[in-house]
């Protein structure tokens, strides 16, 4: 982890940390009066650990990880999974039920039914009901590892913060030194004012980038767009941004 | 040629609405402290050698409306003939000590062969002229100490064309390396290739040495005084520190024409930690040209170049905006808010722009400036002789180690009250 730290003028001090985990990058402004630099470093340093510790348990890609796990055992067969793993499974099937379909973390199987559907738990084990069915917790996992560094934060008694992972899940807990609350502009020049909440977007940034599945439909959204939500916590960002988005852009 | 910047230019690409987060790294930069109380001003300006590189400083003192060129100097005529193109109907001497008599001017710029820069400097500050001068300072070491002595005991304004010190790129790159932004500091390496034989051209042969004096040993040290200078400064800023150690080789071994001065050149200038700054130049290729490579454990910056780049993942531009601006108690939008952050941009590394984007200007113009707010303040900016004394120094310690082909010891005489030096002698 990197960081640039400051005492600042009218008393206490900031630290910018920033590193690259979850296959995106992560910055962290923490300031606050009565706060040593050396203490907002440790919180720094601790959430990085948490977030590699989040991705080692949800990546899909990471041979080593818990969901690697799941998705590579045979199908039709209790895999016995974290508690942890279980809830993020259970609120994710429960997020599907309220979106109305459209956000589902099984999308990429292209089977067009419910997470529900394609994934059984069954106390602190999971069945995937198909070979095809897999999990991708890529729209997930952010919003859920950013609202654990904002809790993190608030619990070690820092008021002030601007988190950002991947700059698509944002997290404004207190205020600028200068200011009430954070102003975050996207390159388009929209600005947003913060506090204590969760700036989320989703979208594809170019007509190259496609990478968001309609789970009603099995097809990928095209062309350029975004849609950023306001949320109390990132968690929720994450899964109404995505429904925003596919509703937008699907016809009818 | 470059494009001026004025001071407010000068701080938006600092990004800020003030300069004072820069003082510390580059306390010179307070001689634009009262910019805007000088405007009815006039400085009076004589140039003693208004040769290509007088009459480059020309163009720029001339876009400067609190500054009037009154009088020119030079022993050759088509340079005056030149100059006079640019300010028709100012006095012409062809004897410097005759315009340093004239009491109506303030100041001169001398833009000389290095081997008169000596006396004219001493003869300047006995004349009660603040004095511009190119770098580097003199031509001997002894000479530089002495003039800075001189300066020290009088009351004169005294700056020495080390334009980086006002570059917007190494301004804000100084503040990132004083930050540790870039880690522990452990070497620079810098260098200047060309692949020319840097001889400027000439009507008749019997004028050589006149116009191409940086070819001659009578009249100059070649790359160490003409072109080091300016990078080793670079160093010494970085570090905050002056090395101590010096030892270097160099040969002719592309223009075997009748110079005197080496084009193949390589010094080491060791501080006493072991950290090292070394040096190169050749005449023979320019595909690298000319950088000061500042490498930390965290990553490179490229001041002249403007990049910077880090050997994991470089902090976010707007992010280190916000610190700044916070910093200087101004709130504004962080504009990075967008889709999911692509990881494939940060494996090719093309680094970050320091500034945004490349500023044309190097500096010369905004030192220019400087100047005159201090001959009209009369406030001599803090550190800007020491950095440039050492900056001659170790150019001349640099050629010295060459010619005596061994390794230096930096000489305790010649030492100033300056970062971790103390003047043994005074």
């Amino acid at each position: 982890m990197n960081t640039i730290c400051r005492d600042l003028a009218d008393g206490g001090c900031l630290v910018y940390a920033w590193f690259e985990a979850m296959h995106t990058r992560i910055d962290l402004v923490l300031w606050d009066r009565g706060v040593d630099v050396e203490a907002i470093k440790t919180i720094c340093t601790e959430i990085e650990r948490e977030v590699r510790r989040i991705e080692k348990l949800g990546s899909c890609f990471d041979p080593d990880s818990e969901l690697f796990e799941i998705n590579s055992a045979p199908s039709g067969i209790s895999t016995s999974i974290s508690e942890e793993m279980c809830e993020i499974l259970s609120r994710c099937i429960g997020y599907n039920e309220s979106s109305g379909g459209y956000f589902d973390v099984t999308a990429v199987s292209g089977r067009k039914t419910k997470t529900s559907d394609n994934l059984s738990l069954e106390g602190t084990s999971v069945i995937r009901r198909a070979e095809d069915v897999k999990i991708n917790l890529s729209g997930f996992l952010k919003g859920y590892a950013l609202d654990k560094a904002v809790e993190m934060v608030c619990k070690a008694g820092v008021s002030n913060a601007l988190l950002n992972f991947g700059n698509s899940s944002i997290g404004a807990l207190g205020n600028h030194p200068q200011g009430e609350g954070w102003i975050v502009a996207t390159a388009m020049g929209e600005r947003f004012h913060l506090k204590d909440s969760c700036l989320t977007t989703s979208g594809n940034e170019h007509e190259k980038r496609k990478h968001i599945i309609n789970p009603l439909t099995g097809n990928v959204i095209e062309g350029k767009g975004m849609v950023s939500v306001i949320t109390p916590t990132a968690e929720e960002g994450e899964v109404q941004s995505t429904t925003l988005f596919i509703r937008k852009n699907t016809k009818n | 040629m470059e494009s001026p910047l004025n001071r407010r230019e000068f701080l938006k690409m600092l990004g800020m609405a003030g300069a004072g987060t820069f003082l510390v790294t580059s306390p010179w930069l307070s001689a634009f402290a009262q910019v805007d109380q000088t405007t009815k001003e006039k400085v009076r300006i004589g140039i003693i050698g208004p040769g290509s590189r007088g009459r480059f400083l020309m163009k720029f003192i001339l876009k400067n409306p609190k500054v009037q060129i009154a009088a020119l100097c030079d022993v050759y005529q088509p340079s005056i003939d030149e100059a006079l193109k640019m300010v028709p109907n100012v006095k012409v001497y062809n004897d410097y000590k005759k315009l340093l008599e004239d009491k109506s001017i303030d100041a001169v710029v001398i833009a000389t062969p290095l081997d008169r820069h000596y006396q004219m400097i001493l003869d300047a500050f006995d004349a009660g002229k603040d004095v511009f001068c190119e770098k580097s300072i003199c031509y001997d070491l002894w000479q530089c100490h002495d003039v800075y002595k001189r300066y020290k005991a009088g009351n004169r304004i005294f700056f020495v064309g080390q334009q980086r010190l006002f570059d917007s790129r190494y301004v804000k790159a100084m503040k990132m390396v004083h930050d540790g932004v870039f880690g522990e500091i452990n070497a620079i390496w810098a260098y200047w290739n060309r692949n020319n034989d840097w001889r400027r051209p000439c009507p008749s042969d019997d004028l050589d040495e006149l116009i191409n004096w940086r070819l001659y040993k009578e009249h100059s040290k070649g790359i160490m005084t003409e072109l080091a200078c300016h990078q080793l400064q670079v160093g010494t800023w970085a570090f905050r520190e002056i090395p101590n150690t010096i030892m270097g080789h160099a040969a002719i071994t592309r223009w075997k024409d009748r110079r005197e001065v080496y084009d193949n050149l390589s010094c080491i200038y060791a501080f006493d930690s072991g950290v090292k700054m070394t040096y190169d130049s050749v005449l023979s290729n320019k595909f690298y040209g000319l950088e000061e490579k500042i490498m930390g454990t965290k990553g490179t910056i490229e001041p002249e170049t403007g990049k910077f780049y880090f050997e994991e993942i470089a902090p976010a531009p707007a992010f280190v905006r916000l610190v700044d601006e916070i910093e200087m108690k101004v709130f504004n939008a962080v504009p990075f808010a967008g889709t999911s952050w692509e990881p494939e941009t940060a494996s090719k590394n093309k680094g970050e722009y320091i500034l945004g984007k490349t500023p044309k200007a190097d500096g010369t113009s905004l030192m220019l400036d400087a100047f005159v707010e201090s001959v009209i303040t009369r406030k001599q900016p803090e550190n800007i002789v020491e950095e440039a004394y050492y900056a001659s120094a170790l150019s001349l310690l640099g050629h010295q180690a060459v010619e005596e082909g061994k390794i230096i010891t930096f000489p305790d005489e010649y030492k100033i009250d300056y970062l971790n030096h103390s003047a043994k002698i005074q």
